[in-house]
Formats: C-alpha cells, sequence, structure tokens
C-alpha cells in the first residue's frame, strides 16, 4: 500500500516542481544556464502490460572536481591515484538505482527468444543489426532462471552485463525521446560528492554512513528497495551501497594517470579499450571502506560463475545480485535555449 | 586485496579452480593411474556441442592441467567446428581436436568414446543414459548433464551403468549442480539436523519465460529441425518438469533425506506457447508430491513470456522455514551462508580429483532418484492419472525411437499436421503406463 501512496503523489509534485522550474527558466538570465534548466523533472513511461512507470532525473550542475582519493585516505587503493582535476559539464541523473520494475519493462517488450545456434552467423547477424537501426532493438535472451531473483519491483534492477545495461538505455531514448545512457566514471564520482570533498560526501564520520547506505552491517545481505535511506546533498539515493552500478568507462588501473596528463581533464570517457567496465558505489555486502566517492570496482571474471555455458551470455549475470545501474542524461543543447 | 574478494555474498561462488588446479599439477606425476599409454594425460571427449557442453569441457580442462580435449561430436557438424574454435581460443595447449576426432550425426558418440578417458555428456537428454552406459561399459569416466534421462525405461538403464560403474571403479558425474554447492549442501544438512523442526511441506518454483525458440532454416530435414530445437520436443528432452524441477526436485528429495515420494498427481497444459515453433511440449506443470510419511511437495514450473517468474525452493518445518537457494534457515536460531561457490566447477574438480586419486566418485544413486521423481511427475501431467513410485519403477515406458534405433536418415517419431501444430498430449485421454 505504501508503495502506492508514493508512487501517487510524486509525480503530481515533480510536476509541479517541473513546471515552476520551466517558468522560472523561461524568465531568467540565459546566462547562467545551470540556473535555466529544471532542476528535476519525472519521466513517465507506459509499459507494454499498461503500467505507468516514472522514475526522476536531478540535473547535476556542471563543474570541476579532485577526482581519486589523497594518499592517506584510509582503505584508498592504487587506480584512485593520482588525484586529478576533472570537470564535467551539467547533465542529468536518475535520483535512484534503475528499479527491477522499469527494467521488467524493457525486457518484455525487447526479448529476444531468438537462441544461439550456429554461433558465427548468429554473430554476424547481431554486429550488423547493433549497426543498423534502432527502430530495431534486439533486446536480451531469455535468462535462465528468474530475473528478479526473488526482489520485488521496487528493488534495483541487477545482474544484467553493461552490454545489457547499455541497450536498455537505448530502448529508454528510444520510447521517451530523450537520450538516456549511462553515467561516466568520473560524472558518477563528482555527483556522489555532491560538491564535497570529504571521503563520503556528507561528512567526515564513517559513522553517518548507516543513515545513507545499505551496506555489509545493515543489508541483511540483500538488496532494499530503491531510496529508502537518506539521499545525498544533490537528492540522490543509494550512491553507496545496496547494488554496483556500471558506469560507461572500461577500467583500466592506469586510467587516472593518463587523466591527470590533461589538467583538467574535460568530460572524460575513460580508456578507449579493454576487457571490463567499472562498477561504482560498492553494494549491500560492502565494507566501508568500498563504500567510499573515490573507490573503484570493475567486473571480475567470478560474476559470470553463475553462467555454465561457453560461449558466456552477452545479457546476463544469472545470480549476480549485487551489480546494477543508474541513468544519466545529456543536456541537450536546445535544452538550454528552449527550455524544453 | 581486490574490493570485491574480501567481501561476502548471499549465494555464491568462489572458484575453487586455481586451487585446485595447482595442487592437482603437483600430483601428476604421482597419481596412481595413468592414462592414454603411460602417460598423465587424461583425454577427454564431449558428447554434444551446445552452450552447455562447452562450458562442461571447459570447466573440465581447467579442473585439471593434465587434460586434453581431443574428440568432440554433435548431431551438427556446424557445432562442432565452432565450438572447437570458441574453446581453442579459451584453452589453446588442452584443445587438440583434429579434424578427424570431430563427429556428426546420432553414431557419433561411439567414435569419442573409443578416443577418450572421460566423456561430458551434455546433449538431448533421451540420450543421456545410452551415452553412460557405453561409455561405462568401454571402461570410460562420465560427466553427464541433467536430467538423465526422460522415461523409465532410460532411467533403468542409467542405474545399471551406475552399478557398473562401481564394479569397475569408473567416475560417473551429475550434472544436477545443487549438490556440489557448499552453501546449498550446508542449508540442507541444517533441516537434517532439524534446524527447522520436522519437514512438514516443501515449495518448489521454476517459473521463467521459454527456452529460446530459433528460426527453421531452409535446408533443415524435419528430424534436424526438431534435434536443432530438441527442448521443444518430448521424444528428445522429456519436456519441463524433468528439464527444469529436476533441479528443485532433487533438492527436495535430498531435503527429505534422499528418499522418493510415494505418489504424485500433476496437471499442465500448454497456454501461450502454442505456435508450431514450439513443438509439442507443455508450457505450464504443477505436480503435488506426497511422501509415505504424509509430506507433501507442491512443484511448479512455467516457460512463459509476461508472467511472475520465479526460482526458489522453500522448505516449511514445524519450527521454522529454510530456502534453499538463499542458503537461509530462519528457525529458532536464524542462520545464513556466507560464501561463495561455484558448484559448477567443483563438479569437475571432484571428477579428476577422483580419477587421479583412484577413488571414484558415483552419483548414481541421486541422479537416477531424482530424474526419475520428475518423470513420474511429467506423465501424471501427461495422462491427469495419478502415479505411484511403484508404477513408474514397474514401467519399461520409453518415448519412441529407442536411442539406439535414431538413423541421421530416419522419420522423426512426431509430425506435424496439417495446420503445422504437432500432436499434444491431452490429460484424460493419453495413457503412457
Amino acid at each position: 500500500m505504501r508503495r502506492y501512496s508514493s508512487v501517487s503523489c510524486h509525480p503530481v509534485i515533480y510536476l509541479v516542481l517541473f513546471l515552476i522550474s520551466v517558468f522560472a527558466f523561461q524568465t531568467s538570465d540565459l546566462q547562467s544556464k545551470d540556473c535555466e534548466l529544471p532542476k528535476r523533472y519525472t519521466e513517465t513511461i507506459t509499459s507494454k502490460s499498461g503500467d505507468k512507470i516514472s522514475f526522476d532525473m536531478v540535473l547535476i550542475p556542471g563543474g570541476t572536481f579532485e577526482m581519486g582519493s589523497p594518499r592517506d585516505e584510509p582503505g584508498r587503493k592504487d587506480d584512485e591515484g593520482p588525484r586529478h582535476k576533472v570537470h564535467v559539464a551539467p547533465f542529468y541523473l536518475c535520483t535512484t538505482e534503475t528499479t527491477l520494475e522499469l527494467f521488467l519493462a524493457y525486457y518484455q517488450e525487447t526479448m529476444s527468444t531468438k537462441k544461439e545456434f550456429f554461433s558465427a552467423e548468429q554473430d554476424k547477424k547481431e554486429v550488423e543489426q547493433s549497426k543498423g537501426d534502432v527502430d530495431a532493438i534486439t533486446g536480451p535472451t531469455p535468462v535462465y532462471g528468474d530475473l528478479t531473483m526473488g526482489y520485488g519491483k521496487k528493488h534495483p534492477a541487477m545482474g544484467m552485463t553493461w552490454h545489457n545495461a547499455m541497450i536498455f538505455c537505448k530502448w529508454l531514448s528510444q520510447k521517451t525521446g530523450r537520450k538516456y545512457r549511462l553515467p561516466t566514471e568520473a560524472e558518477w564520482e563528482y555527483a556522489c560528492r555532491a560538491g564535497t570533498t570529504n571521503v563520503f560526501g556528507f561528512g567526515k564520520d564513517p559513522k553517518q554512513i548507516v543513515g545513507f547506505a545499505w551496506y555489509e552491517d545493515n543489508s541483511d545481505g540483500e538488496t532494499n528497495e530503491v531510496a529508502k535511506k537518506k539521499p545525498n546533498i544533490w537528492g540522490l539515493y543509494d550512491m553507496f551501497g545496496n547494488v554496483r552500478e556500471w558506469v560507461y568507462d572500461f577500467y583500466s588501473p592506469e586510467a587516472y594517470q593518463n587523466a591527470a596528463n590533461k589538467s583538467p581533464a574535460i568530460n572524460p570517457r575513460g580508456p578507449t579499450s579493454g576487457k571490463v567496465h567499472v562498477a561504482r558505489g560498492g553494494d549491500y555486502s560492502s565494507s566501508i571502506e568500498e563504500l567510499r566517492c573515490a573507490a573503484r570496482a570493475f567486473e571480475e571474471e567470478w560474476w559470470r560463475s553463475g553462467d555454465p555455458q561457453i560461449p558466456k551470455s552477452k545479457w546476463w549475470l544469472p545470480e549476480m545480485d549485487f551489480i546494477g545501474f543508474r541513468m544519466a542524461r545529456f543536456v541537450e543543447p536546445q535544452e538550454t535555449h528552449s527550455g524544453k | 586485496m581486490n574490493a570485491s574478494q574480501n567481501t561476502t555474498r548471499r549465494k555464491f561462488l568462489k572458484s575453487t579452480a586455481a586451487l585446485a588446479g595447482g595442487a592437482l599439477a603437483s600430483k601428476l606425476t604421482t597419481g596412481e593411474v595413468t592414462y592414454a599409454g603411460g602417460s598423465d594425460i587424461i583425454r577427454v571427449g564431449m558428447i554434444g556441442c551446445g552452450g552447455r557442453n562447452t562450458g562442461a569441457a571447459a570447466q573440465a580442462l581447467t579442473a585439471d592441467p593434465g587434460t586434453r580435449l581431443v574428440a568432440m561430436c554433435d548431431i551438427f557438424m556446424d557445432r562442432v567446428k565452432s565450438k572447437r574454435r570458441i574453446l581453442k581460443e579459451q584453452k589453446k595447449d588442452q584443445v587438440t581436436v583434429d579434424d578427424d576426432h570431430c563427429f556428426a550425426g546420432f553414431d557419433g558418440y561411439k567414435h569419442v568414446i573409443e578416443s577418450s578417458d572421460v566423456v561430458v555428456i551434455a546433449n538431448a537428454a533421451k540420450f543421456h543414459p545410452l551415452h553412460s552406459m557405453t561409455a561405462i561399459k568401454a571402461g570410460k569416466h562420465v560427466f553427464v548433464e541433467k536430467p538423465h534421462g526422460i522415461d523409465p525405461a532410460g532411467l533403468k538403464l542409467l542405474q545399471q551403468a551406475a552399478e557398473m560403474a562401481k564394479q569397475k571403479g569408473l567416475c560417473l558425474v551429475s550434472g544436477l549442480h545443487s549438490r556440489y554447492h557448499t552453501g546449498y549442501a550446508e542449508t540442507v544438512q541444517r533441516i537434517q539436523d532439524g534446524a527447522i523442526g520436522d519437514v512438514v511441506a516443501i515449495e518448489e518454483n521454476f517459473l521463467r519465460g521459454p527456452y529460446g525458440v530459433i528460426e527453421r532454416k531452409a535446408g533443415l530435414t524435419e528430424l534436424q529441425w526438431q534435434c536443432s530445437t530438441q527442448y521443444h520436443f518430448r521424444w528428445l528432452s522429456g519436456d519441463d518438469v524433468p528439464q527444469s524441477l529436476v533441479h528443485n526436485l532433487d533438492r527436495s528429495s535430498w531435503a527429505m533425506g534422499n528418499k522418493a515420494p510415494a505418489k504424485c498427481h500433476g496437471m499442465g497444459g500448454r497456454s501461450s506457447m502454442t505456435e508450431p515453433i514450439y513443438g509439442d511440449v507443455f508450457d505450464h506443470h504443477s505436480v503435488v508430491y506426497e511422501f509415505a510419511n504424509g509430506v507433501r511437495i507442491y512443484a511448479f514450473c512455467r516457460t512463459t513470456n509476461g508472467c511472475h517468474n520465479d526460482s526458489s525452493s522453500i522448505v516449511l518445518g514445524s519450527k521454522g522455514k529454510s530456502s534453499i537457494l538463499g542458503c537461509r534457515i530462519w528457525g529458532e536460531t536464524d542462520w545464513r551462508w556466507e560464501g561463495r561457490c561455484d558448484p559448477y566447477q567443483r563438479e569437475h574438480d571432484v571428477l579428476f580429483k577422483a580419477i587421479r586419486s583412484g577413488k571414484p566418485v558415483n552419483n548414481g544413486d541421486y541422479m537416477v532418484r531424482s530424474t526419475m521423481i520428475t518423470v513420474m511427475g511429467q506423465i501424471s501431467c501427461y495422462t491427469g492419472k495419478e502415479v505411484t513410485w511403484d508404477q513408474i519403477n514397474k514401467s519399461d515406458f520409453y518415448y519412441p525411437p529407442k536411442p539406439e534405433d535414431c538413423r541421421d536418415d530416419m522419420e522423426p517419431p512426431v509430425k506435424a499436421g496439417p495446420d503445422g501444430s504437432y500432436p499434444v498430449p491431452k490429460p484424460g485421454f493419453t495413457n503412457m503406463i
């Protein structure tokens, strides 16, 4: 019941906020671009089965920050350095991790029941398709087992590969007419820090984390519904713990070394190639150290161990309930002019 | 230490492969048994070249550095060749299959068995008993995937194969991976030790989307078409109670102290998977099993889009309950297993360790029992009749043709009607046993 009451009141509130901010933009000074944009908006999609599903996007103001951790930060690892200046343009970020409800809507609409058979032929076809038009999104193959892993609609979606998360964003973009994507690693850390310079983005006392995060000490070994803890200063929930979040970048332990050569690095997108991608923020079983704003993690080989087949699924990390994502979106050039 | 190595997880899964491989490497020269004419190399052959057996072969090659993949077969040569290429990319030095040891067609398995010391079998479940028996007769070790057969006649043959393996000191390892999951094993042990009191009932769910379908390519004969999409044909796969619920019912039977139920009644049918491309299988089943002591298992499986999904094994006790897949107990004392385990890799780690040490492992007991429990339930769903454990064990029913009678040029046993759809069982009218 609580879920329904909260769903029914949110869109109204945010619609009002959205209209106010649009109105505010139209009468405001065009020079401070961040301020002209809606501070947040609610996106609502209708699933194939007719359900309305909403999520909130919040404007992350552009700015420059120190990415990575200082040498003396407790729990620091080498790949978090050197600390370097990064400039990030304004963008929108979802206030929550992508929910199962939304991910299931995508799965139902795009699932491909075609299975691998003559694999070489199939591979060729998929490559051609991915080059081709976006109208024909070929979504995930059926998951072996239960995609929800027993979790409810408002829990974060999980167990998808990075590729699957990317195709989800493509689907959502097509569905809404706005270009959704994964945040870059720099955007993610910038949003997590929310303008602060301390270890966790909320203050110096690590004990406060209990109020913000589901992690090893309070999660009971499972994910929890999104947005049940306090948001950070910029209104983002569960940036610490619950599920790890895929970001756009390939992982490299030397990524910061390279980024530090340009100061500041402007909207960096990580290494141009690599084998695995970065997943930020720690999960429900993480220690406090893994929840630090600067802590990095990436896909490891054992994440595939729930998949006994070869070739491994391009879409699923079966049984891996600790990996999810949240959507970001560029501020489109026309938005800063028209206040769309 | 890496970010996620020091964490604990709800369900899994730490590969012991590297560890086991290292330990075994040092034993290579001291093994009691030698292979392939006195060398320490163990020759592995693949019977079936689908995704799962390719995974199993990779796990075998990972488990023991002295293994070599030497022969492969499948109904289709394309699959043999493409999987050889993929495996070679991953295990370059251990994949030594030459063109002369790539076999296609129903009889390919005979040649693979001849060339190997160990065979890994994952193909249409109809053939699992015959291929296991043939390998064991020839003195070869066997890993075979679930389900371990689809009918009573096949499972009787597998029972004989398991006994023969014991006499000959050969390994027979089952792909019922729950038994190799250390978290499930500890949970079941606690149930058996009374952590939730007496078991009152068990709920088993495997509700999910359909098995993948493939387009029917031009040029395939009807027989090739059916073999290429074998999960959708009963005479090859045995349908979804054996295919999916075998894992669930294996856990139930295990939690009940490795016992079989006395009887069952089931129901099933087709609701949405009705097009010809879905063959002649049902898309939903429910089976109620009853043990001699009155305990019941309520078991459900479904392969349908857009419906509730669930994969669970819930054991209800007089003093609590347990989720075996969650590795959890809620009782007088709540408990949760914390750790990681890759049961698929463990199956092979155990198998090759047993081969090297000369102490054979034989899973015949539960592999036959658990599969027979599913066959009994499936047949009850088709016939609409109650089926007892005695009845199913006395039956000689098999889905024709017998596996040994399958020929590459034969007509398939089921054919589509004028509208392209295949006949399906009619509960209340269909007789099988």
